[in-house]
Protein backbone atom coordinates (compact mmCIF):
# COMPACT_ATOMS: atom_id res chain seq x y z
CA UNK A 1 0.00 0.00 0.00
CA UNK A 2 2.61 2.73 -1.00
CA UNK A 3 2.71 4.93 -3.79
CA UNK A 4 3.47 2.25 -6.33
CA UNK A 5 -0.31 1.49 -6.62
CA UNK A 6 -1.04 0.69 -10.19
CA UNK A 7 -1.72 3.48 -12.10
CA UNK A 8 -5.23 5.00 -12.83
CA UNK A 9 -6.85 6.69 -15.40
CA UNK A 10 -8.66 10.07 -14.99
CA UNK A 11 -11.62 9.01 -12.81
CA UNK A 12 -12.14 10.87 -10.23
CA UNK A 13 -9.93 9.82 -6.70
CA UNK A 14 -11.68 10.04 -3.63
CA UNK A 15 -9.40 12.12 -1.71
CA UNK A 16 -9.91 9.70 1.30
CA UNK A 17 -7.62 7.04 -0.41
CA UNK A 18 -5.00 8.49 0.26
CA UNK A 19 -3.35 5.33 -0.61
CA UNK A 20 -3.34 5.35 -4.30
CA UNK A 21 -2.70 8.55 -5.40
CA UNK A 22 -0.93 7.45 -8.85
CA UNK A 23 1.95 9.29 -10.19
CA UNK A 24 0.98 10.50 -13.74
CA UNK A 25 -0.67 7.78 -15.26
CA UNK A 26 1.28 6.18 -18.43
CA UNK A 27 0.02 7.18 -21.67
CA UNK A 28 -0.72 10.63 -20.66
CA UNK A 29 2.00 12.22 -23.04
CA UNK A 30 0.72 10.87 -26.04
CA UNK A 31 -2.90 11.75 -24.81
CA UNK A 32 -1.24 15.17 -24.45
CA UNK A 33 0.03 15.40 -27.84
CA UNK A 34 -3.24 14.90 -29.05
CA UNK A 35 -5.31 17.14 -27.69
CA UNK A 36 -2.91 19.99 -28.24
CA UNK A 37 -3.04 18.79 -32.06
CA UNK A 38 -6.52 18.77 -31.78
CA UNK A 39 -6.71 22.46 -30.19
CA UNK A 40 -4.05 24.17 -33.09
CA UNK A 41 -6.55 22.46 -35.78
CA UNK A 42 -9.46 23.58 -34.47
CA UNK A 43 -8.08 27.25 -34.02
CA UNK A 44 -6.39 27.08 -37.70
CA UNK A 45 -9.95 26.19 -38.45
CA UNK A 46 -11.59 28.56 -37.25
CA UNK A 47 -8.91 31.47 -38.37
CA UNK A 48 -9.25 29.79 -41.89
CA UNK A 49 -12.91 30.62 -41.75
CA UNK A 50 -12.64 33.93 -40.28
CA UNK A 51 -10.17 34.51 -43.50
CA UNK A 52 -12.46 33.00 -46.04
CA UNK A 53 -15.51 34.99 -44.43
CA UNK A 54 -13.59 38.15 -44.34
CA UNK A 55 -12.49 37.83 -48.36
CA UNK A 56 -15.95 37.61 -49.28
CA UNK A 57 -17.47 40.06 -47.34
CA UNK A 58 -15.02 42.53 -48.46
CA UNK A 59 -15.85 45.11 -45.25
CA UNK A 60 -13.96 47.68 -43.98
CA UNK A 61 -14.23 46.67 -40.65
CA UNK A 62 -13.97 43.36 -40.82
CA UNK A 63 -9.96 42.92 -41.81
CA UNK A 64 -9.07 39.49 -42.93
CA UNK A 65 -6.68 37.55 -40.25
CA UNK A 66 -3.91 37.99 -42.98
CA UNK A 67 -4.09 41.91 -42.87
CA UNK A 68 -4.28 42.05 -39.11
CA UNK A 69 -1.03 39.80 -39.33
CA UNK A 70 0.79 41.75 -41.99
CA UNK A 71 -0.03 45.10 -40.04
CA UNK A 72 1.16 43.59 -37.31
CA UNK A 73 4.57 42.46 -38.90
CA UNK A 74 4.65 46.00 -40.24
CA UNK A 75 4.22 47.93 -37.08
CA UNK A 76 5.31 45.76 -34.40
CA UNK A 77 8.27 44.21 -35.90
CA UNK A 78 11.52 45.44 -37.17
CA UNK A 79 12.90 46.64 -34.16
CA UNK A 80 16.71 46.06 -32.85
CA UNK A 81 17.93 43.12 -31.45
CA UNK A 82 18.68 43.97 -28.02
CA UNK A 83 15.05 44.65 -28.22
CA UNK A 84 13.84 41.55 -29.43
CA UNK A 85 13.17 43.10 -32.81
CA UNK A 86 9.91 44.15 -31.72
CA UNK A 87 9.26 47.65 -32.60
CA UNK A 88 9.32 50.86 -30.32
CA UNK A 89 5.78 51.17 -30.66
CA UNK A 90 4.71 48.27 -29.60
CA UNK A 91 7.43 47.95 -26.95
CA UNK A 92 6.04 51.71 -25.69
CA UNK A 93 2.41 51.29 -25.37
CA UNK A 94 2.62 47.62 -24.35
CA UNK A 95 5.10 48.18 -21.46
CA UNK A 96 3.39 51.30 -20.15
CA UNK A 97 -0.25 49.25 -19.77
CA UNK A 98 1.80 46.37 -18.43
CA UNK A 99 3.70 47.99 -15.91
CA UNK A 100 0.24 49.65 -14.67
CA UNK A 101 -1.45 46.61 -14.64
CA UNK A 102 0.92 44.25 -13.21
CA UNK A 103 1.52 46.92 -10.24
CA UNK A 104 -2.03 46.93 -9.67
CA UNK A 105 -2.35 43.36 -9.71
CA UNK A 106 0.38 43.26 -7.34
CA UNK A 107 -1.04 45.37 -5.13
CA UNK A 108 -4.32 43.83 -5.22
CA UNK A 109 -3.42 40.62 -4.92
CA UNK A 110 -0.79 41.73 -1.93
CA UNK A 111 -3.38 43.70 0.05
CA UNK A 112 -5.97 40.91 -0.53
CA UNK A 113 -4.09 38.19 0.75
CA UNK A 114 -2.90 39.66 4.17
CA UNK A 115 -6.14 41.00 4.64
CA UNK A 116 -7.84 37.78 3.54
CA UNK A 117 -5.84 35.61 6.07
CA UNK A 118 -6.59 37.91 8.73
CA UNK A 119 -10.29 37.87 8.21
CA UNK A 120 -10.24 34.19 7.79
CA UNK A 121 -8.83 33.55 11.39
CA UNK A 122 -11.01 35.46 13.54
CA UNK A 123 -15.14 34.83 12.87
CA UNK A 124 -15.79 38.02 14.64
CA UNK A 125 -13.76 40.06 11.92
CA UNK A 126 -15.59 38.53 9.33
CA UNK A 127 -19.22 39.20 10.35
CA UNK A 128 -18.02 42.94 11.00
CA UNK A 129 -16.76 43.55 7.63
CA UNK A 130 -18.93 41.53 5.76
CA UNK A 131 -21.56 43.99 4.71
CA UNK A 132 -18.27 46.08 3.80
CA UNK A 133 -16.98 43.62 1.57
CA UNK A 134 -20.16 42.28 0.04
CA UNK A 135 -21.03 46.09 -0.78
CA UNK A 136 -17.24 46.28 -2.27
CA UNK A 137 -17.51 43.35 -4.10
CA UNK A 138 -20.88 44.15 -5.61
CA UNK A 139 -19.84 47.22 -7.76
CA UNK A 140 -18.84 46.31 -11.40
CA UNK A 141 -15.07 47.43 -11.41
CA UNK A 142 -15.46 49.71 -14.77
CA UNK A 143 -18.03 52.12 -13.51
CA UNK A 144 -15.82 52.74 -10.95
CA UNK A 145 -13.22 54.63 -13.67
CA UNK A 146 -15.18 58.18 -14.21
CA UNK A 147 -15.30 58.02 -10.39
CA UNK A 148 -11.30 57.88 -9.89
CA UNK A 149 -10.77 60.37 -13.21
CA UNK A 150 -13.03 62.75 -11.63
CA UNK A 151 -11.83 62.96 -8.49
CA UNK A 152 -7.70 62.41 -9.08
CA UNK A 153 -5.63 63.69 -12.07
CA UNK A 154 -5.14 61.02 -14.95
CA UNK A 155 -1.94 59.21 -14.64
CA UNK A 156 -0.66 56.16 -14.38
CA UNK A 157 -0.97 56.36 -9.96
CA UNK A 158 -4.85 56.72 -10.66
CA UNK A 159 -4.71 53.80 -12.82
CA UNK A 160 -2.78 51.95 -10.21
CA UNK A 161 -5.20 52.55 -7.74
CA UNK A 162 -8.29 51.81 -9.67
CA UNK A 163 -6.73 48.48 -10.60
CA UNK A 164 -5.92 47.81 -6.95
CA UNK A 165 -9.52 48.60 -6.01
CA UNK A 166 -11.07 47.07 -8.31
CA UNK A 167 -9.39 43.77 -8.99
CA UNK A 168 -8.90 43.13 -4.82
CA UNK A 169 -12.24 41.22 -4.02
CA UNK A 170 -11.81 38.11 -5.80
CA UNK A 171 -8.68 37.36 -4.46
CA UNK A 172 -9.70 38.71 -0.85
CA UNK A 173 -12.98 36.65 -1.05
CA UNK A 174 -11.19 33.24 -2.03
CA UNK A 175 -8.40 34.21 0.80
CA UNK A 176 -10.97 34.39 3.55
CA UNK A 177 -12.61 31.06 2.17
CA UNK A 178 -9.22 28.97 2.40
CA UNK A 179 -8.22 30.17 5.43
CA UNK A 180 -11.30 29.26 6.93
CA UNK A 181 -11.26 26.06 5.20
CA UNK A 182 -8.28 24.76 7.54
CA UNK A 183 -9.73 21.39 9.05
CA UNK A 184 -10.35 22.16 12.73
CA UNK A 185 -8.06 19.09 13.36
CA UNK A 186 -5.11 20.59 11.51
CA UNK A 187 -6.02 23.49 13.50
CA UNK A 188 -5.18 21.51 17.37
CA UNK A 189 -2.76 19.16 16.12
CA UNK A 190 -1.07 22.35 15.15
CA UNK A 191 -1.46 24.11 18.28
CA UNK A 192 -0.40 21.14 20.39
CA UNK A 193 3.29 21.75 18.62
CA UNK A 194 2.99 25.38 19.80
CA UNK A 195 5.31 26.38 16.76
CA UNK A 196 5.37 30.46 16.23
CA UNK A 197 2.83 32.00 15.08
CA UNK A 198 5.10 33.15 12.04
CA UNK A 199 5.84 29.65 11.15
CA UNK A 200 2.44 28.96 11.70
CA UNK A 201 1.31 31.50 9.25
CA UNK A 202 4.25 30.86 6.62
CA UNK A 203 3.98 26.77 7.16
CA UNK A 204 -0.02 25.87 8.10
CA UNK A 205 -1.66 28.80 7.08
CA UNK A 206 -0.60 30.09 4.11
CA UNK A 207 -0.02 26.47 1.92
CA UNK A 208 -3.16 25.60 3.20
CA UNK A 209 -5.15 28.47 1.65
CA UNK A 210 -2.55 28.74 -1.50
CA UNK A 211 -5.01 26.92 -3.70
CA UNK A 212 -8.21 28.66 -2.92
CA UNK A 213 -5.38 32.00 -3.29
CA UNK A 214 -4.88 30.94 -6.75
CA UNK A 215 -8.44 31.00 -7.93
CA UNK A 216 -8.85 34.36 -6.53
CA UNK A 217 -5.96 35.48 -8.15
CA UNK A 218 -6.99 34.19 -11.60
CA UNK A 219 -10.16 36.04 -11.62
CA UNK A 220 -8.94 39.51 -10.23
CA UNK A 221 -6.07 39.12 -13.39
CA UNK A 222 -8.80 39.29 -15.33
CA UNK A 223 -10.30 42.14 -13.53
CA UNK A 224 -7.08 43.82 -13.65
CA UNK A 225 -6.60 42.65 -17.46
CA UNK A 226 -10.23 45.06 -18.16
CA UNK A 227 -9.75 47.88 -15.70
CA UNK A 228 -5.97 48.47 -17.51
CA UNK A 229 -7.47 48.50 -21.05
CA UNK A 230 -10.76 50.62 -20.27
CA UNK A 231 -9.13 53.23 -18.08
CA UNK A 232 -7.05 54.21 -21.20
CA UNK A 233 -9.87 54.17 -23.22
CA UNK A 234 -10.98 56.83 -20.78
CA UNK A 235 -8.35 58.84 -20.51
CA UNK A 236 -4.60 58.20 -21.35
CA UNK A 237 -1.61 59.04 -23.40
CA UNK A 238 -0.32 55.91 -23.93
CA UNK A 239 -0.86 52.49 -23.75
CA UNK A 240 -2.58 49.30 -25.16
CA UNK A 241 -6.14 50.94 -24.68
CA UNK A 242 -4.54 54.42 -26.05
CA UNK A 243 -3.24 52.35 -29.28
CA UNK A 244 -6.41 50.63 -29.60
CA UNK A 245 -8.91 53.87 -29.27
CA UNK A 246 -6.39 56.17 -31.19
CA UNK A 247 -6.55 53.23 -34.31
CA UNK A 248 -10.53 53.15 -34.03
CA UNK A 249 -10.83 57.24 -34.45
CA UNK A 250 -8.87 57.32 -37.53
CA UNK A 251 -10.40 54.16 -39.02
CA UNK A 252 -7.39 52.13 -39.19
CA UNK A 253 -8.77 49.36 -38.45
CA UNK A 254 -6.70 46.55 -39.04
CA UNK A 255 -4.38 47.97 -36.32
CA UNK A 256 -7.67 48.14 -34.02
CA UNK A 257 -7.86 44.57 -34.77
CA UNK A 258 -4.44 43.93 -33.86
CA UNK A 259 -4.47 45.53 -30.87
CA UNK A 260 -7.74 43.87 -29.81
CA UNK A 261 -5.61 40.12 -30.65
CA UNK A 262 -2.39 41.53 -28.30
CA UNK A 263 -5.14 42.01 -25.11
CA UNK A 264 -6.31 38.41 -25.96
CA UNK A 265 -2.69 36.96 -26.17
CA UNK A 266 -2.06 38.75 -22.59
CA UNK A 267 -5.11 37.37 -21.01
CA UNK A 268 -4.39 34.28 -21.97
CA UNK A 269 -1.10 34.10 -20.92
CA UNK A 270 -1.59 35.46 -17.16
CA UNK A 271 -4.15 32.94 -17.37
CA UNK A 272 -2.20 30.13 -18.37
CA UNK A 273 1.06 31.24 -16.52
CA UNK A 274 -1.94 31.37 -12.43
CA UNK A 275 -3.67 27.88 -13.71
CA UNK A 276 0.09 25.99 -14.09
CA UNK A 277 0.89 27.44 -10.69
CA UNK A 278 -2.74 26.07 -9.21
CA UNK A 279 -1.78 22.57 -10.71
CA UNK A 280 1.74 23.08 -8.95
CA UNK A 281 0.58 23.44 -5.72
CA UNK A 282 -2.79 20.80 -5.93
CA UNK A 283 -0.23 18.53 -6.85
CA UNK A 284 1.84 19.47 -3.45
CA UNK A 285 -1.52 19.04 -1.68
CA UNK A 286 -2.18 15.84 -2.83
CA UNK A 287 -5.38 16.27 -4.76
CA UNK A 288 -6.18 16.60 -8.63
CA UNK A 289 -9.01 18.01 -8.08
CA UNK A 290 -9.85 21.71 -8.85
CA UNK A 291 -12.20 24.35 -6.75
CA UNK A 292 -14.61 26.20 -7.95
CA UNK A 293 -13.93 29.98 -8.07
CA UNK A 294 -15.48 32.06 -5.58
CA UNK A 295 -17.14 35.14 -6.92
CA UNK B 1 2.23 13.70 36.83
CA UNK B 2 -1.48 14.40 35.18
CA UNK B 3 -3.88 15.47 37.89
CA UNK B 4 -7.54 15.71 36.98
CA UNK B 5 -9.59 17.24 39.90
CA UNK B 6 -13.59 17.69 39.46
CA UNK B 7 -13.01 18.17 36.54
CA UNK B 8 -16.77 18.80 34.48
CA UNK B 9 -17.61 20.82 31.61
CA UNK B 10 -20.94 21.65 30.09
CA UNK B 11 -21.43 22.89 26.24
CA UNK B 12 -23.72 26.13 26.06
CA UNK B 13 -27.04 25.06 24.14
CA UNK B 14 -26.47 27.14 21.28
CA UNK B 15 -30.07 26.46 19.65
CA UNK B 16 -30.54 23.08 21.35
CA UNK B 17 -33.04 22.38 23.85
CA UNK B 18 -30.67 22.66 26.70
CA UNK B 19 -27.13 22.46 27.90
CA UNK B 20 -25.05 19.44 27.29
CA UNK B 21 -23.58 18.21 30.56
CA UNK B 22 -20.08 16.19 28.73
CA UNK B 23 -18.27 15.79 31.56
CA UNK B 24 -19.18 15.73 35.69
CA UNK B 25 -17.07 15.70 38.63
CA UNK B 26 -14.03 13.01 36.87
CA UNK B 27 -10.93 12.70 38.87
CA UNK B 28 -8.02 10.65 38.58
CA UNK B 29 -3.94 10.74 38.69
CA UNK B 30 -1.61 8.95 36.07
CA UNK B 31 1.72 8.71 37.55
CA UNK B 32 4.86 9.06 35.34
CA UNK B 33 5.68 6.51 32.78
CA UNK B 34 2.30 4.73 33.57
CA UNK B 35 -0.05 3.69 30.12
CA UNK B 36 -3.44 5.03 31.30
CA UNK B 37 -6.38 4.07 28.40
CA UNK B 38 -9.29 5.76 29.25
CA UNK B 39 -12.90 3.87 27.94
CA UNK B 40 -16.46 4.62 27.45
CA UNK B 41 -19.29 4.57 25.27
CA UNK B 42 -19.33 6.77 22.12
CA UNK B 43 -20.58 10.15 22.85
CA UNK B 44 -19.48 9.67 26.45
CA UNK B 45 -17.01 12.83 26.35
CA UNK B 46 -13.77 11.17 26.25
CA UNK B 47 -12.36 13.83 23.56
CA UNK B 48 -13.83 16.68 25.79
CA UNK B 49 -10.92 15.40 28.48
CA UNK B 50 -8.73 14.73 25.98
CA UNK B 51 -9.02 18.51 24.88
CA UNK B 52 -8.79 19.84 28.34
CA UNK B 53 -5.76 18.01 29.35
CA UNK B 54 -4.44 19.53 25.94
CA UNK B 55 -5.93 22.65 27.08
CA UNK B 56 -7.44 22.93 23.57
CA UNK B 57 -10.64 23.51 25.65
CA UNK B 58 -11.02 25.54 29.08
CA UNK B 59 -13.08 23.01 31.00
CA UNK B 60 -16.14 24.79 32.94
CA UNK B 61 -15.41 23.34 36.44
CA UNK B 62 -12.07 21.63 38.47
CA UNK B 63 -9.08 21.71 37.75
CA UNK B 64 -6.07 19.73 35.48
CA UNK B 65 -2.52 19.67 36.76
CA UNK B 66 0.62 18.61 34.92
CA UNK B 67 3.73 17.93 36.90
CA UNK B 68 2.32 20.38 39.56
CA UNK B 69 1.49 23.09 36.98
CA UNK B 70 -2.59 23.84 35.93
CA UNK B 71 -3.09 23.46 32.84
CA UNK B 72 -4.09 26.84 31.36
CA UNK B 73 -3.63 26.89 27.68
CA UNK B 74 -1.97 24.15 25.77
CA UNK B 75 1.08 23.21 28.12
CA UNK B 76 4.97 22.43 26.83
CA UNK B 77 5.84 19.56 26.32
CA UNK B 78 2.77 17.56 25.48
CA UNK B 79 2.06 15.85 22.28
CA UNK B 80 -1.49 14.43 20.49
CA UNK B 81 -2.25 11.94 18.36
CA UNK B 82 -5.40 12.42 16.44
CA UNK B 83 -7.91 9.52 15.26
CA UNK B 84 -8.05 11.25 11.74
CA UNK B 85 -4.56 10.81 10.44
CA UNK B 86 -5.18 12.64 7.04
CA UNK B 87 -5.79 16.25 8.77
CA UNK B 88 -3.08 15.87 11.75
CA UNK B 89 -0.02 16.26 9.31
CA UNK B 90 0.57 18.71 6.56
CA UNK B 91 0.36 17.59 3.02
CA UNK B 92 2.67 19.68 1.61
CA UNK B 93 5.64 18.88 4.28
CA UNK B 94 7.34 15.40 3.69
CA UNK B 95 7.33 13.27 6.32
CA UNK B 96 10.55 13.98 7.75
CA UNK B 97 9.57 17.31 7.66
CA UNK B 98 6.38 17.10 9.49
CA UNK B 99 8.34 15.46 11.68
CA UNK B 100 10.78 17.91 11.93
CA UNK B 101 8.47 20.54 11.80
CA UNK B 102 6.98 19.64 15.68
CA UNK B 103 10.69 19.83 16.70
CA UNK B 104 10.80 23.82 15.70
CA UNK B 105 9.81 25.43 19.29
CA UNK B 106 12.58 23.25 20.80
CA UNK B 107 15.26 25.43 20.06
CA UNK B 108 17.67 22.61 19.09
CA UNK B 109 20.27 23.31 16.09
CA UNK B 110 18.65 22.27 12.40
CA UNK B 111 21.04 19.09 11.97
CA UNK B 112 19.79 17.71 15.81
CA UNK B 113 16.07 18.32 14.64
CA UNK B 114 16.87 16.22 11.30
CA UNK B 115 19.03 13.61 13.37
CA UNK B 116 15.93 13.31 15.64
CA UNK B 117 12.89 13.27 13.15
CA UNK B 118 14.99 10.55 11.26
CA UNK B 119 15.40 8.70 14.39
CA UNK B 120 11.76 8.49 15.11
CA UNK B 121 11.10 7.44 11.94
CA UNK B 122 12.96 4.47 12.11
CA UNK B 123 11.38 3.98 15.62
CA UNK B 124 8.13 3.63 13.43
CA UNK B 125 9.70 1.51 11.08
CA UNK B 126 9.51 4.17 7.93
CA UNK B 127 13.24 4.91 7.87
CA UNK B 128 12.51 5.06 4.42
CA UNK B 129 9.57 6.88 3.67
CA UNK B 130 11.15 10.19 5.07
CA UNK B 131 10.70 12.15 1.34
CA UNK B 132 6.95 11.01 0.78
CA UNK B 133 4.36 13.22 1.28
CA UNK B 134 1.65 12.15 3.35
CA UNK B 135 -0.76 11.80 0.40
CA UNK B 136 1.78 8.75 -0.62
CA UNK B 137 1.39 6.76 2.22
CA UNK B 138 -1.40 4.23 3.62
CA UNK B 139 -3.34 5.48 6.59
CA UNK B 140 -1.50 3.09 8.83
CA UNK B 141 1.69 4.64 7.76
CA UNK B 142 0.09 8.34 8.16
CA UNK B 143 -0.60 7.38 11.75
CA UNK B 144 2.78 5.87 12.55
CA UNK B 145 4.43 9.42 10.73
CA UNK B 146 2.02 11.26 13.60
CA UNK B 147 3.06 8.83 16.12
CA UNK B 148 6.84 9.66 15.06
CA UNK B 149 6.13 13.77 14.92
CA UNK B 150 4.81 12.92 18.84
CA UNK B 151 7.73 10.56 20.22
CA UNK B 152 10.14 13.01 18.44
CA UNK B 153 9.05 15.67 20.56
CA UNK B 154 10.46 13.39 24.18
CA UNK B 155 6.74 14.51 25.76
CA UNK B 156 6.71 14.35 28.96
CA UNK B 157 2.79 13.18 28.27
CA UNK B 158 1.46 12.03 24.92
CA UNK B 159 -2.16 12.07 24.47
CA UNK B 160 -3.97 9.66 21.96
CA UNK B 161 -7.89 10.34 20.84
CA UNK B 162 -9.07 7.19 19.28
CA UNK B 163 -5.16 6.64 16.98
CA UNK B 164 -6.08 3.20 16.05
CA UNK B 165 -9.85 3.77 15.12
CA UNK B 166 -9.37 4.67 11.31
CA UNK B 167 -7.05 1.64 10.49
CA UNK B 168 -7.67 -1.61 9.54
CA UNK B 169 -7.55 -4.82 11.44
CA UNK B 170 -3.74 -5.73 11.22
CA UNK B 171 -2.60 -2.34 11.02
CA UNK B 172 -4.52 -1.92 14.43
CA UNK B 173 -2.65 -4.47 15.88
CA UNK B 174 0.99 -3.54 14.86
CA UNK B 175 0.47 0.04 15.81
CA UNK B 176 -1.33 -1.31 18.98
CA UNK B 177 2.45 -3.33 19.44
CA UNK B 178 4.01 -0.14 17.80
CA UNK B 179 3.16 1.85 20.65
CA UNK B 180 4.07 -0.77 23.25
CA UNK B 181 7.70 -0.85 22.78
CA UNK B 182 7.71 3.36 21.70
CA UNK B 183 6.16 3.39 25.37
CA UNK B 184 8.70 1.33 27.04
CA UNK B 185 11.67 2.15 24.62
CA UNK B 186 11.00 6.02 26.01
CA UNK B 187 9.12 5.65 29.63
CA UNK B 188 6.24 8.02 28.03
CA UNK B 189 3.83 8.34 30.18
CA UNK B 190 0.42 7.94 28.02
CA UNK B 191 -2.80 9.04 27.92
CA UNK B 192 -4.96 7.32 25.37
CA UNK B 193 -8.92 7.21 24.50
CA UNK B 194 -10.57 4.48 23.43
CA UNK B 195 -13.55 2.77 22.80
CA UNK B 196 -12.88 -0.35 22.34
CA UNK B 197 -12.78 -2.35 25.47
CA UNK B 198 -9.91 -5.10 24.26
CA UNK B 199 -7.84 -2.16 23.43
CA UNK B 200 -7.83 -0.89 26.35
CA UNK B 201 -7.28 -4.10 28.27
CA UNK B 202 -4.26 -4.88 26.06
CA UNK B 203 -2.40 -1.74 26.27
CA UNK B 204 -3.17 -0.33 29.53
CA UNK B 205 -1.27 -0.07 32.75
CA UNK B 206 -4.48 1.16 33.98
CA UNK B 207 -7.82 1.53 32.42
CA UNK B 208 -10.09 4.02 33.51
CA UNK B 209 -13.97 3.50 32.65
CA UNK B 210 -16.43 6.79 31.82
CA UNK B 211 -19.66 6.58 32.51
CA UNK B 212 -22.44 8.55 30.28
CA UNK B 213 -24.46 11.04 30.63
CA UNK B 214 -23.27 13.22 32.19
CA UNK B 215 -20.20 10.96 31.78
CA UNK B 216 -18.08 10.33 35.32
CA UNK B 217 -15.26 7.97 36.28
CA UNK B 218 -17.16 4.45 36.91
CA UNK B 219 -13.80 2.70 37.92
CA UNK B 220 -10.29 2.46 37.73
CA UNK B 221 -8.71 -0.86 37.11
CA UNK B 222 -4.64 -1.84 37.37
CA UNK B 223 -4.47 -4.06 34.99
CA UNK B 224 -2.10 -6.87 36.37
CA UNK B 225 -0.54 -8.34 32.66
CA UNK B 226 2.50 -9.75 32.32
CA UNK B 227 4.73 -6.31 30.53
CA UNK B 228 5.34 -7.69 27.34
CA UNK B 229 2.13 -8.50 25.47
CA UNK B 230 1.89 -9.84 22.63
CA UNK B 231 -1.47 -10.05 20.32
CA UNK B 232 -2.04 -13.74 20.79
CA UNK B 233 -0.80 -15.21 24.26
CA UNK B 234 -2.33 -12.12 25.95
CA UNK B 235 -5.16 -12.06 24.90
CA UNK B 236 -5.72 -15.87 25.40
CA UNK B 237 -4.89 -15.07 29.33
CA UNK B 238 -7.41 -15.60 31.91
CA UNK B 239 -6.57 -12.52 33.50
CA UNK B 240 -7.33 -10.28 29.77
CA UNK B 241 -10.44 -12.41 29.38
CA UNK B 242 -11.58 -11.46 33.29
CA UNK B 243 -10.50 -7.98 32.93
CA UNK B 244 -12.31 -7.35 29.34
CA UNK B 245 -15.70 -8.72 30.80
CA UNK B 246 -15.54 -6.67 33.62
CA UNK B 247 -14.97 -3.68 32.06
CA UNK B 248 -17.84 -4.33 29.17
CA UNK B 249 -20.26 -5.37 32.10
CA UNK B 250 -19.51 -1.65 33.71
CA UNK B 251 -19.68 -0.47 30.14
CA UNK B 252 -22.88 -2.26 29.49
CA UNK B 253 -24.27 -0.76 32.57
CA UNK B 254 -25.19 2.43 30.81
CA UNK B 255 -26.71 1.13 28.21
CA UNK B 256 -30.36 0.01 28.81
CA UNK B 257 -30.42 3.55 29.75
CA UNK B 258 -29.94 4.65 26.32
CA UNK B 259 -32.42 4.86 23.49
CA UNK B 260 -31.69 1.72 21.77
CA UNK B 261 -33.79 -1.41 22.95
CA UNK B 262 -32.25 -3.33 25.66
CA UNK B 263 -32.42 -6.99 23.99
CA UNK B 264 -29.68 -5.66 21.68
CA UNK B 265 -27.68 -4.88 24.48
CA UNK B 266 -28.17 -8.88 25.66
CA UNK B 267 -27.99 -10.46 22.37
CA UNK B 268 -24.56 -8.54 22.19
CA UNK B 269 -23.29 -9.57 25.80
CA UNK B 270 -24.04 -13.50 25.36
CA UNK B 271 -22.22 -13.25 22.13
CA UNK B 272 -19.08 -12.51 24.05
Amino acid sequence: MTASAPPRHRAATPRTDAATIAPRPAGTTARRCRDAAIRIVVLGAAAAAWEAAARRADNLFFPAPTTIAAWMRDHWLGGPRSHLFLSDELLYNAGASLGRMLTGFAGAAILGIVLGLLLGRSRLAQDLTNPLVQFGRSVPPVVLIPVYFLLFPPGASTQIALIVTGAVWPVLLNTVAGARAIDPGLVDAVRVLKVSRARRIAQVLAPAAAPAVLVGLRISFSIALILMVVSELYAATDGIGHALISAQQSFDLPAMWAWIVLLAVLGNAGNATLAAATRRVLARHGHPEHQEPQR
Amino acid sequence: MLTLDALGHTYPAHGRASDHHALDHVSFTIAAGELACLVGPSGCGKTTLLRAVAGLLRPSTGTITLDGTPVNGVPDGIALVAQNYSTSLLPWHTAIRNIAFGLTPQRLPRAERGRRAAEALAAVGLADAGHKHPWQLSGGMQQRVAIARAIARRPRLLLMDEPFASVDAQTRADLEDLLLTVQRDHDITVLLVTHDIDEAVYLGHRVLVLGQGPSHLLADLRIDLPPHRDQITTRKLREFVRLRSEVARLVRVLVPASPPSPPAADERSSAR
